[in-house]
């Protein structure tokens, strides 16, 4: 793959990222493979909307050299390191969404239910908690999306790796419903409710003075 | 103030349509007119603060003690309001809100930003939003993007706060490093908006 087509799929998946709801201004982040030493990745900062594709850097995996007119994202190490551990991964998104996220927050492994299982397995792993950018957060998620195709990022959000960037989009968005369908469970086990409602959830969660 | 901008916030229900709007321009103040429609807000709409009734004081006092906050706004976002009825401040469990909203999110009553406001403006410190009790929240910026931006990551805060009870409870992040993070977000922001 060229570094400008690399730049291209980076761009438009920024761009859709943001129409699905998955992240809003400049946060998240996301690359592409180009060969065995090189990803196109984000900028750190640069809102979406204004974002263009020269604006994209390339990064040398190896001694973490880069190109372009921005800083590559404060999470580049993260990138690196899923796709040094796994040759298949080509694509890999970095979002703050709002479900998954939930479960983040929570510090707990997400058990994935029944119909989202042939995309994202049985369980998405929760990492242990590390600050933004750090040591700690990278290597956390690398072991925990080791042998997966997503890990919850404690307190931070979630990382996806895809065989390209619509098969990583589709683990995002995939597992976007997995982690609703996980809280509404949990939400009806609890409250002995037939139906969810966002609407019943919250007056529980009142009620119960769960807070 | 963007008219337009103000009506997509409104239409995508971040600004609460009966709520108000207040900025600052040179120097002066302006606020909507009560009852006035944010859907359909009109230039007309909005008078002189130091005119008007609307937490006239407690909207002085935060455009007084914040030099940098030029926007304010009301919002009854639903994962706000319903944290705003426990009366109880939010502290982030996720890192966006310690970055943008702060360390945490404290609740007052109606009456306390009416009678006592420089009160009430304490009791919002550093923070970008203030929780009204059983009604929503105050949300400010250096621009009415910016008090969006607050009032979205804070409504998802809130999410996180009520949701993650029913898988056991959320874990916080702790006071010390959700300071550092809102403190070096403030910094890294100050030094791309001064470019």
């Amino acid at each position: 793959m060229t570094e400008q087509v690399a730049k291209k799929i980076v761009l438009d998946a920024g761009i859709r990222l943001c129409k699905e709801g998955l992240v809003a201004r400049t946060w998240g982040n996301i690359s592409q493979r180009i060969d065995d030493k090189t990803i196109a990745i984000t900028p750190s900062g640069i809102p979406y909307d204004v974002l263009k594709e020269d604006d994209i850097a390339i990064l040398n995996m190896e001694d973490m050299s880069w190109r372009g007119n921005f800083k590559p994202s404060g999470e580049r190490k993260l990138h690196v390191a899923i796709y040094l551990q796994d040759s298949n991964v080509k694509a890999v998104i970095h979002t703050h969404q709002t479900n998954a996220s939930t479960c983040a927050a929570a510090r707990k492994d997400l058990v994935v239910p029944n119909i989202y299982t042939d995309t994202l397995g049985a369980v998405v792993k929760a990492t242990p908690y590390g600050l933004p950018g750090s040591k700690n957060l990278t290597k956390g998620s690398a072991s925990a999306i080791k042998g997966g195709v997503a890990a919850l990022i404690a307190n931070h959000g979630v990382v996806v790796a895809g065989k390209n960037m619509e098969d990583a989009f589709n683990i995002a968005i995939t597992l976007e419903k997995a982690a609703e369908k996980f809280i509404e469970q949990k939400f009806l086990e609890q409250s002995g409710e037939k139906e969810f409602s966002v609407t019943k959830m919250h007056n529980y969660f009142l009620q119960k003075g769960r807070f | 103030m963007n008219i337009s901008e103000i009506k997509i916030f409104v239409k995508n229900g971040t600004i609460k349509k009966t709520g108000f709007i207040a900025y600052r321009e040179a120097e002066k103040f302006f606020v909507t007119k009560k009852g006035a429609n944010l859907e359909e807000v009109k230039e007309e709409d909005f008078v002189n603060l130091e005119n008007s009734g609307i937490l006239k004081n407690f909207l002085l006092a935060i455009f007084q003690k914040a030099k940098n906050v030029n926007a304010i706004f009301f919002t009854d976002l639903p994962n706000i309001f319903t944290a705003s009825k426990t009366g109880k401040p939010v502290k982030p469990m996720l890192d966006d809100m310690a970055q943008i909203v702060g360390i945490s999110v404290n609740c007052v009553d109606l009456k306390l930003c009416e009678k006592s406001p420089k009160r009430a403006v304490k009791k919002m410190n550093d923070r970008t939003v203030l929780m009204i009790k059983d009604l929503g929240a105050i949300c400010v910026g250096s621009s009415l993007e910016d008090a969006t931006v607050s009032a979205i990551v804070f409504d998802k805060g809130c999410k996180t706060y009520i949701e993650s009870s029913f898988l056991g409870g959320g874990v916080y992040i702790s006071p010390f490093e959700s300071w550092i993070m809102h403190k070096v977000y403030q910094l890294k922001y100050s030094k791309q908006a001064k470019k």
